[in-house]
């Protein structure tokens, strides 16, 4: 079976900075593969690059379900079903839950012009059976300022699981949370990406969390693929610790 | 005389927000500051000036029909320039925004000086608005009353519009950010050329329905930009009710001002705004004691 995503020699640099220096990157279909390092490997980058956030910007050749998507912006790799979320939530901050999860609903939906309620009302109750599923129904009239940090993060992914993608993006999905709250978020998140068959590329530094979640681990350093394999392999892997835990530890 | 220079405020208040909020709309999606937004309402001024001896002169028929026309026409022109000029300097400097903008502004006006020329045009009043309406001892314009309570079916259909429609949601998602717009796979440019298209006709309605309250020159362009600059500063870039507020507070004290300050009636408007930008700098700052 060809590869879901197969990134070739992707680089990136700013300036004389170099973030990404060709990395190569296999992604199975249905395969949840994390991308870990210390800060600055260059992991947000080369998301940055799948997700069509640096389109035209960076080296390399990426094809995605077979075709060229190289250069593509972001809402034609949308469009295709690549899915992302960020480190910092991006909702609409000053729309409200049920209206965030709607404005998400409406690419799909088509005829934007249309002024049929009907459609619309199908969509408003499409809006909260996801509202519902992450965990959002009570909060769906609340303008997304007020809602905590958390309930943001569950927004953001539910708005993305409304675009129905076949290969989610995740950056740090589960950043400045407590660990009840990490916990019940991942769970959630992995819930649904199993539940839709949804290929999953996250970016994570809780390592109980990548462990629990991860089939294959990719180790970057210094815009580099530095290991690659499954957890028990990175786990025992002792050049990993050391350039993960610093040479020191 | 008091309440009739609050009604003739209220009319010009109005206008202003018919542009200004065509304006702030565009901005708030944009981020494109357009200068050429006078010169939309400009053309929307001489196109009515055009159409209503060609539909029904003097009737309130012909001229909302020539009204509509135009603010389509302009409406149409708005998308050309967006998909022609504008569409290449989303995300360029300031300046060079500025300069393009600009130059579109000078361009247009020496076309309109080519067919119109440089005298003044008069629309005539329709029949059914000319007059006035006779409240206790004060009389009414019925032409003022009548386009402000255009103006509020216009403010009313904008309020269904973008809050209950699915082009709204997207309006006011976009709005408050167009990279995660872009990221649900919409595209961008839809949306971009979409708003200008909306603006342009705002901004052509507006030209449209004042055409008959005064004369109408190739200078006007420049003449109502600078207020509906103001009003868009008062009300906050990009907010739409902002711009209405603002635009009400700025025709009211202008016609005022005419009242009691003549001498002082465009400084006063000037005064407001920079009060409010020194307030909102201040809120933004923090007071310190």
């Amino acid at each position: 079976m060809p590869p879901l995503l197969e990134a070739r020699n992707i680089s990136k640099a700013f300036g004389r900075f170099v973030a990404v220096a060709g990395v190569d990157l296999v992604i199975r279909k249905g395969e949840r593969r994390a991308l870990i390092g210390p800060n600055g490997a260059g992991k947000s980058t080369l998301l940055s690059i799948l997700g069509g956030q640096q389109a035209g910007g960076a080296g390399g050749q990426v094809r995605f379900d077979g075709d060229d998507v190289s250069g593509l912006q972001p809402e034609d790799l949308a469009r295709r079903g690549v899915g992302r979320t960020f480190q910092i939530s991006r909702t609409f901050r000053k729309m409200t839950v049920a209206e965030n999860m709607l404005a998400s609903l409406l690419p799909r939906a088509g005829l934007i012009y249309s002024l049929s309620t009907q459609r619309l009302n199908i969509l408003r109750e499409q809006a909260d059976a996801i509202l519902t599923e992450v965990g959002l129904a009570r909060r769906s009239g609340t303008i997304v300022d007020e809602i905590s940090h958390g309930d943001r993060k569950r927004l953001e992914f539910g708005m993305v699981l409304a675009t129905r993608p076949r290969l989610l993006l995740l950056d740090e999905p589960a950043a400045g949370m407590g660990l009840q709250e990490r916990q019940e978020l991942m769970a959630m998140m992995l819930d649904q990406v199993t539940r839709n068959g949804i290929t999953l590329i996250f970016v994570e530094h809780d390592i109980d969390i990548v462990f629990r979640i991860a089939d294959v681990i990719t180790v970057m350093a210094r815009g580099r693929v530095f290991a690659e394999g499954n957890p028990q392999e990175i786990a025992s892997n002792k050049d990993v610790q050391d350039i993960y835990l610093g040479s020191g530890h | 005389m008091l309440a009739v220079q609050v009604v003739n405020g209220l009319m010009e208040g109005m206008m202003l927000f018919l542009i200004a909020s065509g304006l702030t709309l565009i901005f708030g999606v944009s981020r494109i500051i357009n200068f050429a937004h006078g010169s939309l309402y400009m053309i929307g001024a001489f196109l009515t000036y055009q159409l209503v001896p060609m539909l029904s002169d003097g009737t309130l028929v012909g001229f909302i029909g020539a009204v509509l026309l135009s603010a389509i026409a302009v409406a149409a022109l708005g998308g050309i320039f967006e998909i022609l000029v504008l569409r290449r300097i989303y995300g360029s400097e300031e300046l060079m925004q500025l300069i393009i903008t600009v130059a579109l502004v000078l361009i247009i006006r020496d076309i309109v000086k080519l067919i119109w020329g440089r005298n003044d045009v008069l629309v005539s009043m329709p029949a059914e608005l000319s007059g006035a309406l006779k409240v206790a001892d004060a009389y009414f314009p019925i032409f003022q009353l009548a386009i402000f309570g255009a103006g509020l079916m216009v403010i009313a259909v904008m309020i269904l519009v973008i809050k209950f429609t699915r082009a709204g949601i997207l309006l006011r998602a976009a709005t408050d950010d167009r990279g995660m717009v872009a990221l649900l796979g919409i595209n961008q440019q839809t949306i971009f050329t979409s708003v200008f298209v909306a603006g342009s006709f705002l901004a052509g309605l507006a030209g449209g329905l004042a055409a008959p309250f005064g004369n109408i020159n190739y200078m006007l362009d420049t003449t109502i930009i600078v207020g509906a600059f103001i009003v868009v500063v008062i009300g906050g870039l990009g907010n739409l009710y902002g711009a209405l507020a603002g635009a009400l507070a700025v025709g009211v004290l202008k016609s005022m001002g005419v009242l009691y300050y003549p001498r002082l009636s465009m400084v006063l408007i000037f005064l407001i705004m920079a009060a409010v930008l020194v307030a909102r700098s201040l809120g933004r700052a923090g007071v310190t004691r």
